[in-house]
């Protein structure tokens, strides 16, 4: 009953969830963009928030379905209203014969982007990178160059030292010509909002969803000694180091590799009060598939050394590792056969007593009741 | 702009969270101080710190800890080695692991860091931290963009490594939008690269990824593309090292940034901090240099210094710094390593390659013995 209330209710928030859909994302692209129009550049400013918002709404009602398309991306906005104001703004801040190469720089703004799916560079923002400082090692008197990166790879740039082009641009009311250049990039790089937030979505997911499967790796697989570790990453070498896909993730599964362990083990065949004896196995070389749907498994080659009188006291045979946690397996020895179980050490070790002796003479104790 | 975000990403050793931060901040204060500009606001940047360094602690614990049970269980074979000749081999192969596998766990100098060099560059736990350390680096570029501010990476020692890893597998110039692993640089990346004691090459030649300094093979650079017709993934990069640190003694990274530079000094400073330890690779002794404060804090913002604060700042700073005797000592100890130094060109088996990294430990090692023994011989003179 509980169940079918659930899922009533479950459905009634999608059917309303459905109808609300387009005004839900109409109200979160014009809200989110509610910010104090800057100082400098209102009308720049509003237009590349209009544009956002537009961006916005194409992205969230069906971008994947239009294959990524700029087109898509485009639609409804001022694309070319935007760009000529910050074409025409940056040739009054910025002119050619002040400053080379600024025409190209402003014009590239002017192309339309086309590709499908986008190539993000064509929706760049105005970046500012503030180059090495340069110091006369005689006068103390340092200049830097600031580059100005945009649309198309073009650039250009200007000097911190140059009297002729900071004079410009503090005769235009700024500052200096780094504060000018800032100035239009903050009322303008907003235009790019959401394409920026939906790549930083799309970035964090896969990110995300591959630390938190090292997170259940840490937390599920059986830790390893350093040769497993080092086996079991050899073994993957090519899923660590793969360019094309190099968020992997945890191994699909574990190599086990020179591992010791304390068993328990059960020799039908020896005498009264003898049958089950502690030994020590060690697993040659093995696998763990940590992370099977149904249950983690594995195998491994192994020897059990037990202190036996009656039997040879070194048996060979098979491991089988079950649930991330238990192993038993079956030896041979001479030619009886056994079968035997691992303690967790660790487990036992966090316990009351520490020393491998007590242990030792505790199974004892438990062997000959059986 | 609002106030920049950097990213700082240590070295190796264990880290505690935010020391990183202190360290950074300690140096950065300093070398202000040097420059006359005691007032500057340290809040006026955002620190914030990628640390992995938890994530080597708890597999060098882990390993540690195995390696202790096991040799826990060696005793019980004992009175089989008398049984057959593979059975007696055992105890003493599984010795040899175990008692290299317990020093692990201790935080002894040499282990720790050569360790983790050998856990980051030859295990699957580098795939894990590159994926962390992307994460951090994408969430706070876009969180930067979002906000309209700059988005600047530090990375000291292992951390250049890791740094040139994971920004290697997360930006391509081709990348589409749509793309779910990769950033194009073309329209994101970080403004600045800084590689303080750059050991990528180094450290690098344990794995595959290929040298770093070939820009035509490796996006991590800055943003200009006068040889490769790529343009890298940092808007500008900048190389400090200290030639009297020895990590930087071998394989030395050599890429040379047009947007940026490569900043070299070579001094050694004499601390009268918490001991007598001197250490020309630490982050706070690049970052103290007045020379480097001042490049740093001039690409994040706009800040300057009078010729007369500047040159006042290099003669305070010079003159912590150790010149004579105990220099010329450090050059000799440079000089008894250049030729392991050569040798890495020509090793390619792994052992081989471990001494190499072996080497750089040692070197740094005889450098605090010289100097403490120098130190002291000072001390009793006064």
């Amino acid at each position: 009953m509980k169940h079918y209330m659930t899922l009533a209710l479950l459905l009634l928030t999608m059917l309303v969830s459905h109808a609300s859909n387009s005004t839900t994302v109409n109200e979160y692209c014009e809200n989110i963009l509610q910010k104090d129009p800057p100082d400098k550049h209102k009308e720049l400013f509003q237009l590349a928030v209009n544009y956002a918002s537009t961006t916005c709404v194409n992205i969230m009602s069906g971008f994947e379905n239009a294959n990524y398309s700029s087109k898509y991306v485009l639609e409804n906005t001022d694309h070319l209203g935007l760009m000529e104001q910050l074409s025409s703004t940056l040739l009054v801040a910025f002119p050619q014969s002040v400053f080379p190469n600024s025409t190209a720089f402003a014009n590239a703004w002017l192309t339309t982007p086309t590709s499908v799916p986008i190539n993000a560079s064509e929706f760049a923002d105005i970046e500012i990178i503030r180059g090495n400082i340069n110091i006369d090692s005689t006068t103390g008197v340092s200049s830097q160059k600031i580059t100005v990166n945009g649309l198309l790879a073009t650039s250009f740039f200007f000097n911190t030292a140059d009297a002729s082009q900071q004079n410009y641009c503090i005769s235009l009311g700024a500052k200096n010509c780094t504060e000018a250049i800032e100035n239009i990039a903050t009322a303008f790089n907003i235009y790019r909002h959401y394409i920026v937030e939906y790549k930083s979505n799309l970035i964090a997911k896969t990110l995300r969803e591959s630390i938190v499967n090292w997170d259940i790796y840490k937390k599920e697989a059986p830790a390893l000694g350093l040769v497993s570790l080092l086996a079991t990453s050899r073994v993957h070498k090519s899923l660590f180091y793969n360019p094309n896909d190099p968020w992997p993730g945890p191994p699909p599964y574990q190599v086990r590799a020179l591992e010791f362990s304390l068993v328990l083990e059960h020799l039908p065949d020896a005498e009264n009060g003898n049958r089950t004896e502690p030994g020590l196995a060690l697993e040659w070389i093995g696998f763990n598939d940590w992370d099977n749907d149904v249950i983690p498994w594995g195998l491994g080659v192994t020897s059990v050394y037990a202190d036996r009188e009656d039997a040879k006291s070194i048996g060979h045979g098979i491991t089988l590792h079950l649930d991330n946690k238990y192993s038993l397996g079956v030896i041979r020895r001479g030619d009886d056969n056994a079968i035997f179980f691992n303690i967790s050490l660790s487990e036992y070790f966090i316990g009351k007593k520490h020393k491998l002796s007590d242990y030792k003479s505790d199974l004892k104790k438990l062997a000959n009741k059986l | 702009m609002d106030k920049p975000i950097v990213l700082l990403i240590h070295g190796m050793g264990t880290h505690e969270a935010t020391s990183t931060t202190k360290k950074f901040n300690e140096g950065l204060k300093e070398g202000c101080d040097f420059l006359g500009q005691t007032g500057f606001d340290l809040d006026s940047i955002e620190l914030i710190e990628f640390n992995y360094s938890d994530i080597l602690d708890k597999i060098r614990k882990d390993i540690a800890e195995h390696a202790a049970e096991t040799a826990e269980l060696l005793p019980l074979l004992t009175p089989t080695v008398t049984d057959s000749n593979l059975i007696a081999k055992i105890p003493e192969m599984v010795g040899k692991i175990s008692s290299m596998q317990t020093k692990f766990g201790d935080d002894e100098f040499i282990y720790t860091h050569l360790l983790d060099v050998i856990l980051y560059a030859m295990t699957m736990y580098g795939s894990d931290i590159r994926t962390r350390c992307a994460e951090a680096i994408s969430s706070n570029m876009f969180r930067a963009y979002a906000q309209n501010r700059g988005f600047h990476i530090v990375a000291h020692s292992l951390g250049t490594k890791v740094v040139t890893d994971t920004m290697r597998d997360l930006f391509d110039n081709t990348a589409t939008i749509d793309n779910k692993d990769k950033i194009n640089p073309n329209a994101f990346r970080p403004k600045s690269l800084w590689m303080v004691s750059n050991v990528s090459r180094l450290v690098g030649i344990l794995d595959p990824y290929g040298d770093p300094q070939d820009f035509s093979n490796c996006i991590v650079h800055d943003h200009f593309d006068k040889d490769t017709g790529n343009k890298g993934a940092a808007g500008s990069m900048y190389n400090l090292r200290n030639k009297l640190d020895p990590f930087t003694w071998f394989k030395t990274y050599k890429g040379e940034p047009e947007l940026g530079s490569n900043i070299t000094f070579s001094d050694v400073r004499k601390i009268e901090k918490e001991s007598t330890f001197i250490n020309p690779h630490d982050l706070a002794e690049y970052i103290a240099n007045p020379d480097v404060t001042y490049r740093f804090l001039a690409t994040l913002f706009d800040f300057s210094v009078t010729p007369k604060q500047y040159f006042d700042g290099m003669s305070a700073y010079t003159a912590t710094t150790v010149e004579g005797t105990l220099k010329g000592k450090l050059e000799n100890i440079k000089d008894t390593f250049s030729d392991t130094a050569d040798g890495v060109a020509e090793a390619s088996s792994l052992s081989d390659k471990i001494d190499i990294l072996q080497s750089a430990y040692e070197a740094l090692q005889k450098i605090n013995e010289e100097t403490k023994v120098y130190l002291s011989i000072e001390e009793n003179n006064q």
